[in-house]
């Protein structure tokens, strides 16, 4: 009981303190009324800058030059955003890319599993050796622009309307052509939403729990690439915007990794950790290798 | 609309800093009223039940809460339920997210895995690490029993681990 009047006795003192920061912080506010007369920029780039310090620069980097914090923990190293122009004089990769390109293509496509990527590159260089000019178009056409699955899609993260904001921003990035961006006005101002997830039965035979964490280890590092942010297994390339995996096995219990991986915004709304749209099966998987991730104890 | 509105709105708008500062003082004294007649009403035994008198999980529960509150000093750094601070990560749903044997590691050898603050970039170190908690064995259970509780998960502590 001792320790317990003491511990009221320390929360008296701390009110005190807290009426006293109250009392003296709360009238600089009241006479600090200049407004901010910068923010006369274009509002639609304005917001795009917003995000891409959220979601971008660990990365990228504060000016997008591919030097963030995490920028040696991903392989290949970040796009370089600010990528005018090659060195020979050329048009740069950034500048040759369409509004859409970089809307569509980056920032809202799918990831895709390696072998259905392998599976569809095969059927576009088949057709291309078969001089069939038909087939090859239609292959092309499928196969969206490479992009590494280091880089995450935010298309189930963020709305439509931020992703184009985030496109307005990159394109301030480097000199390009290409037309201001224009957002429709049909465009969706709301964020896609995963409500959370009935985590499955882990109940199961020994040898399949082993398989199926054998492939969940597969998804994610390549399809996923969920160690661009976590570092997951010591000695290998892992990333530090996330927590540290190594002891999830003892650390996390397997209906909240399910549930956290399935939809990290309908647990908590602000954070960084982008939704990868997982499937059941895939979350579950991913859960089931997360579980065989130990360390051995330090005394 | 009306004008004499106006005359007073416009009035009101002069002597704004005076009587905000009026209101911040009213504000304060009925803030330190407030705080520590909740002292008081914490202080003022009650309903408040002993470790070796507890019989039931809900039981256990509510002597953890009490040694989050009091003796183990959790809400200095942690905010739970209401209770607020961002000296350490926020322990909302720390039931259901971590294992029991990971929660008690936490408490005794806060040392042996590190959780950031992820708000940072790059993420960082909270200013004021975790002491190791002085609370004794039966107490760390029961506080692990209202971490669970307050997560919305069963608790995983038999009473029989008490003695
Ligand atoms: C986990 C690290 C990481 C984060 C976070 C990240 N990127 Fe990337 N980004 C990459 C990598 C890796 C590449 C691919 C480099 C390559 O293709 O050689 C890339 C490439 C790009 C490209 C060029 C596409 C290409 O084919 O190279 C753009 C545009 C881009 N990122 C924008 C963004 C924006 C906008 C955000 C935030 C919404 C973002 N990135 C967040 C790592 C990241
Ligand atoms: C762009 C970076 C990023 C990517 C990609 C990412 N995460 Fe995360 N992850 C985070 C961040 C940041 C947190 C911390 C969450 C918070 O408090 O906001 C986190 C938290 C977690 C946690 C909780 C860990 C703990 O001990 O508290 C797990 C589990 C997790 N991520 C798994 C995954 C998996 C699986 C993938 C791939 C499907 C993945 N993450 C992809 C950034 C990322
Ligand atoms: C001096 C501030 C301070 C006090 C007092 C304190 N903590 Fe912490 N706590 C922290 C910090 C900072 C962290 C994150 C660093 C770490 O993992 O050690 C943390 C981490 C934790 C974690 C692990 C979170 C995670 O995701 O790994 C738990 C559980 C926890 N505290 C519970 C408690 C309980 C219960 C008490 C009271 C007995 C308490 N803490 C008292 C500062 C404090």
């Amino acid at each position: 009981m001792e320790g317990m009047a003491m511990g009221s006795g320390h929360r008296f003192v701390l009110g005190c303190v807290v009426v006293f920061v109250v009392l003296f912080s709360l009238p600089i506010g009241c006479t600090s009324k200049t407004d901010n007369a910068e923010s006369q920029s274009n509002p639609l780039v304005m917001q795009g800058k917003e995000l891409f310090t959220d979601y971008c620069i660990h990365c990228h980097g504060p000016s997008g030059i591919g030097d963030g914090f995490n920028a040696g923990n991903v392989d290949p190293g970040p796009r370089d955003l600010t990528d005018s122009e090659t060195e020979d004089g050329e048009v740069g990769f950034m500048a040759s890319l369409t509004n859409e390109k970089i809307y569509h293509e980056i920032l809202s496509r799918d990831l895709l599993n390696p072998d259905e990527f392998e599976a569809l590159q095969e059927a576009y260089l088949d057709a291309v050796m078969m001089e069939d000019e038909e087939a090859a178009k239609v292959a092309e056409a499928k196969l969206p622009m490479l992009v590494p699955p280091a880089m995450p899609t935010f298309k189930y993260t963020l709305s439509d309307a931020e992703r184009w904001a985030l496109v307005a921003y990159v394109r301030t990035l480097h000199k390009n052509d290409a037309p201001p961006v224009d957002v429709p006005s049909t465009v969706s101002t709301v964020r896609p939403t995963f409500p959370k997830r009935q985590a499955p039965s882990w109940e199961m035979a020994e040898d399949e729990r082993i398989a199926i964490a054998e492939s969940g280890k597969f998804i994610f590092i390549d399809k996923f690439n969920c160690n661009g942010c976590h570092v997951y297994k010591t000695g290998e390339l892992g990333g530090v915007v996330g927590p540290d995996l190594r002891r999830s096995g003892e650390r996390l219990n397997l209906d909240w990794t399910y549930q956290w991986i399935s939809s990290p915004q309908a647990m908590k709304p602000d954070t960084k950790m982008p939704n990868l749209a997982l499937s059941e099966d895939e979350a579950k998987a991913i859960t089931l290798y997360l579980e065989t991730l130990k360390l051995p104890a330090t005394s | 609309m009306n004008l004499k509105n106006l005359h007073i709105r416009t009035m009101l708008g002069v002597t704004m800093d005076i009587r905000s500062i009026v209101y911040q003082i009213l504000f304060a004294v009925f803030f330190a009223i407030g705080s520590a007649s909740f002292v008081w009403s914490q202080n003022g035994a009650g309903s408040a039940i002993a470790l070796s008198d507890v019989k039931t999980l809900e039981e256990l529960a509510q002597v953890g809460g009490q040694l989050f509150e009091g003796k183990g000093q959790c809400t200095q750094c942690h905010s739970l339920q209401g209770a607020s601070s961002d000296k350490g990560p926020t322990l909302d749903g720390v039931g259901a997210k971590l294992t029991r044997e990971f929660l008690h590691e936490s408490l005794v050898k806060p040392d042996a895995y590190v959780y950031l603050d992820f708000t940072r970039v790059p993420p960082a170190p909270y200013a004021a690490p975790m002491p190791p908690t002085s609370l004794a064995e039966g107490e760390i259970l029961a506080v692990i029993a209202y971490l669970q509780q307050s997560s919305g998960q069963p608790v995983s502590i038999e009473l029989s681990e008490l003695k």
